[in-house]
């Protein structure tokens, strides 16, 4: 069900393909403080959809909803409608692990396993049940190709993880995510911890990797959802007070709150 | 929150409001050449030059609040309309010089009725200007936007009443000219004072 | 690439009092400035003094002792201590030292799965509220702190009177076990609990089910510090006497089977000095049963260190 009023400030697309995503008046609980209010967003194939809004405006939280990353949380109750491709992720016959082999993620701060680069790559398709040893040498090249680090690493597969920089360590976690071969590609605030050299470089894959992927990403940098995202979505105190092509949002954001926010006067 | 952004962003609508005054008087200037035939071209080439030096100021502060600031959404819409329209604020002095030039070298010929009325029309959109880049307020942007019809109604009446003066031998054909180049140069000065109410009304983020 | 020696050298060839340009290093305070310094704050030059005390103290006992051993028993460790049968005669250590590896061996291969197991359902399957849980932990920390002769008692009641009717390897192996559990579960617990929820995070986020993240992802992580606790529980086995006295007995041989009663060294030790009549003997096993220790203690942290160095 979806509310009027909301309808308004919410870009829902009506055509007859669905969307990757079709979430619909999903609410949030920790406990019983309210972390999502009645969240409705359609989220396009092969687009980058960005999430802003201030500290603890629920933006990661949506993000964790569409891997269900949030179950691990104790007390955390989610209701309303997350679907993916049409079928609902929290229906009683969804197994979570595959929808999290489609759904991949990357984390805040980059981290890889305490082992060796290809250990980390091979973890995900080893857990799918890939055991050829040619096999697995092919989805570590390619997956490290894909997140355009291979040329970095491919001399130092057999070193340890954590020996990399951090820019290196979170392309090697967007490698490790693309292992599984996903169709989603899921990241919260992916560069918050790396300098602006390696913001780029995140930047620039993800822009790449739109092309056979839907990536969502969650960023405090209005200017970094600015620069590479196609639609964004504002979040405040748990509602998703508006969402649309980021031009829009950008240029002619129609929520006073929005603009307020995105020109830094949020307050 | 951004108390320095929004300071500099105060200080850009004052910086073109003065820069519109400078054009306001030297309009101001060019009227009282017409009625009372005195030389004012050495005082508008003052303005000229004070509107030019402005211009250079207005366009510094805008390159450097865009790169340290990064404005977006109606901070942008200002920034970059500020640029835009010290183009036309700064081609307005120019006109004025222009005409305040032709004015010195035409003291004897007779001045067509609605050429005053034409210059009194032009000067008005000018100092419209001045007052709607104080509020930046849509209404003073769109009646400029209907005076300029008005200016642009009596150019016509004075190129009929000059063809007119030089059929009936009132006025000889150099200062016939000299009296169109007036008229040609206060339609300008309309249409740039009507480009500078159309940036106000952008740099709210409207449709024009 | 350079010989073995070139770098040798570059690694111990004393740093350059300036820098390239000749200047003196501001940052390193002379020793006459710290002592300035130190005037000024008289309080943290007793301090400083108290704590090196401290450190010397203690590296001086580990030393006296470990020399006084040596000394003593040394002169005393002959090839008859070695034999493999033990006789009023040759007073051999044999017997007990193989006794020391099986109960050591024996309790550690019961203790440490179970301890580590209950360690993993502790720590990954319930949340910190379980109110079980902090039940369970209470037990364990309690259990922990209770001296080894109750458990002793204990064994002797459960296992020497009831169960096998009379003092045995296998009592004596599963009274250690018992001593031993807590420590062990204790410090896996707290391994566990220091690896970073990133890891675990980063494992269900490719769509791993728990029990692939806690054995591929988090127990190797915690491996240094199970190890640790394993040393630890080692430790005090192998240091045990009076638990062990009343459960596996003071018999000099090692049985046919772990339902016959031996004795371990320290027990082996105790026995020999007891008498007053083998000093000696026990002073030459003293120093055994010091190198057991130490050679189990190098052999558990390379192992730590290969864990640790692979990551």
């Amino acid at each position: 069900m979806i509310r009027p009023e909301l309808r308004q400030n919410v870009y829902i697309r009506g055509d007859a393909e669905p969307p990757k995503f079709r979430v619909r008046d999903l609410d949030l609980f920790y406990g019983t403080f309210q972390a999502l209010k009645s969240v409705d967003m359609d989220i396009e194939k092969n687009e980058i959809t960005a999430l802003i809004g201030p500290s603890g405006c629920g933006k990661s939280t949506f993000l964790k909803t569409l891997d269900r990353m949030n179950d691990i949380i104790p007390g955390c109750r989610v209701s309303g409608r997350v679907e993916l491709d049409g079928a609902d992720i929290y229906a009683g016959g969804m197994d979570v692990n595959l929808l999290r082999k489609r759904v991949g993620m990357v984390f805040q701060k980059p981290n890889p396993f305490p082992a060796s680069v290809y250990d980390n790559i091979a973890y995900g398709p080893k857990t799918h049940g890939v055991r050829k040893k040619s096999e697995l040498d092919d989805i570590v090249e390619s997956s490290l190709r894909r997140a355009a680090i291979w040329d970095e690493l491919k001399d130092r597969l057999k070193k340890s993880a954590l020996g990399l920089s951090g820019g290196q360590q979170q392309r090697l976690c967007i490698a490790r995510a693309l292992a599984v071969k996903p169709d989603v590609l899921l990241m919260d605030e992916p560069t918050s911890a790396l300098d602006p050299i390696s913001t780029g470089k995140i930047e620039e894959l993800a822009q790449e990797l739109k092309k056979d992927y839907t990536i969502v990403i969650v960023t405090h940098n209005m200017q970094q959802a600015a620069r590479i995202s196609d639609k964004t979505g504002f979040f405040l105190l748990g509602e998703l007070i508006e969402f649309g092509g980021t031009d829009e949002v950008f240029d002619s954001p129609r929520d006073k709150r929005t603009e307020d926010y995105i020109t830094g006067r949020f307050g | 929150m951004r108390k320095l952004f929004d300071e500099q962003l105060l200080q850009v609508r004052g910086m073109l409001k003065e820069m519109c005054e400078v054009d306001a008087e030297a309009m101001r200037l060019i009227e009282r050449a017409l009625i009372s035939r005195e030389d004012v071209s050495a005082p508008v080439r003052v303005c000229e030059r004070a509107a030019d030096e402005k211009e250079r100021e207005i366009e510094r502060l805008c390159m450097r609040i865009i790169v340290r600031q990064q404005p977006v959404a109606h901070d942008l819409a200002l920034v970059t309309s500020a640029v835009k329209m010290v183009t036309d604020l700064e081609r307005i002095t120019d006109q004025a010089a222009d005409i305040a030039d032709i004015l010195k070298g035409a003291v004897s010929c007779a001045v067509p009725k609605s050429l005053g009325a034409m210059m009194a029309a032009a000067r008005e959109m000018v100092e419209r200007c001045a007052a709607a880049l104080d509020t930046f307020s849509l209404d003073e942007a769109r009646t400029i936007r209907r005076a300029d019809d008005v200016v642009d109604g009596l150019f016509v009446a004075v190129r009929r009443e000059l063809a007119g003066m030089v059929d009936e031998k009132d006025e000889d054909g150099e200062c016939a000219m000299d009296m169109l180049m007036t008229a040609k140069y206060l339609e300008r000065v309309g249409d740039h004072a009507v480009n500078v109410a159309e940036w106000i009304v952008f740099a709210q983020g409207k449709e024009s | 690439m350079k010989s073995a020696a070139a770098l040798l050298k570059q690694k111990f060839a004393p740093l350059p009092s300036c820098d390239l340009k000749g200047r003196p290093f501001v940052n390193k305070p002379s020793l006459r400035k710290k002592l300035a310094e130190y005037k000024r704050h008289p309080f943290s030059l007793v301090m400083m003094v108290l704590v090196m005390l401290s450190a010397l103290v203690t590296a001086a006992i580990v030393l006296w002792i470990v020399i006084h051993v040596i000394m003593q028993g040394a002169p005393n460790l002959k090839a008859s201590l070695f034999e493999l049968e033990y006789d009023s005669e040759n007073l051999s250590l044999m017997p007990a030292f193989f006794n020391t590896l099986i109960i050591a061996g024996m309790s550690l291969l019961i203790a440490v799965p179970v301890g580590v197991a209950a360690a993993i359902f502790l720590t990954e399957y319930t949340s910190s509220a379980n109110k079980f849980v902090a039940v369970v932990r209470m037990a364990a920390e309690t259990l922990a702190g209770i001296p080894s002769i109750v458990y002793g008692i204990f064994g002797m009641i459960l296992f020497v009177e009831m169960l096998f009717k009379g003092f045995s390897l296998i009592a004596g192996i599963l009274t250690m076990a018992i001593m031993i559990l807590p420590l062990v579960m204790r410090t896996t617990e707290e391994a566990l609990r220091a690896v970073p929820d990133s890891f675990r995070e980063g494992s269900f986020a490719l769509g791993a089910g728990k029990l692939r993240t806690v054995f591929r992802v988090v127990l190797p992580s915690a491996m240094p510090g199970i190890i640790a606790g394993v040393i630890l529980a080692l430790g005090r086995v192998v240091g045990e006497t009076a638990a062990l006295i009343y459960t596996s007995g003071t018999v000099k041989a090692v049985p046919d089977s772990l339902f016959g009663s031996g004795e371990t060294l320290a027990i082996h030790m105790y026995t020999l000095s007891s008498e007053g009549l083998h000093v000696d003997e026990a002073w030459a096993t003293a120093i055994v049963l010091i190198l057991l220790v130490l050679v189990i203690n190098g052999a558990a942290e390379f192992i730590s260190n290969k864990f640790r160095k692979r990551y």
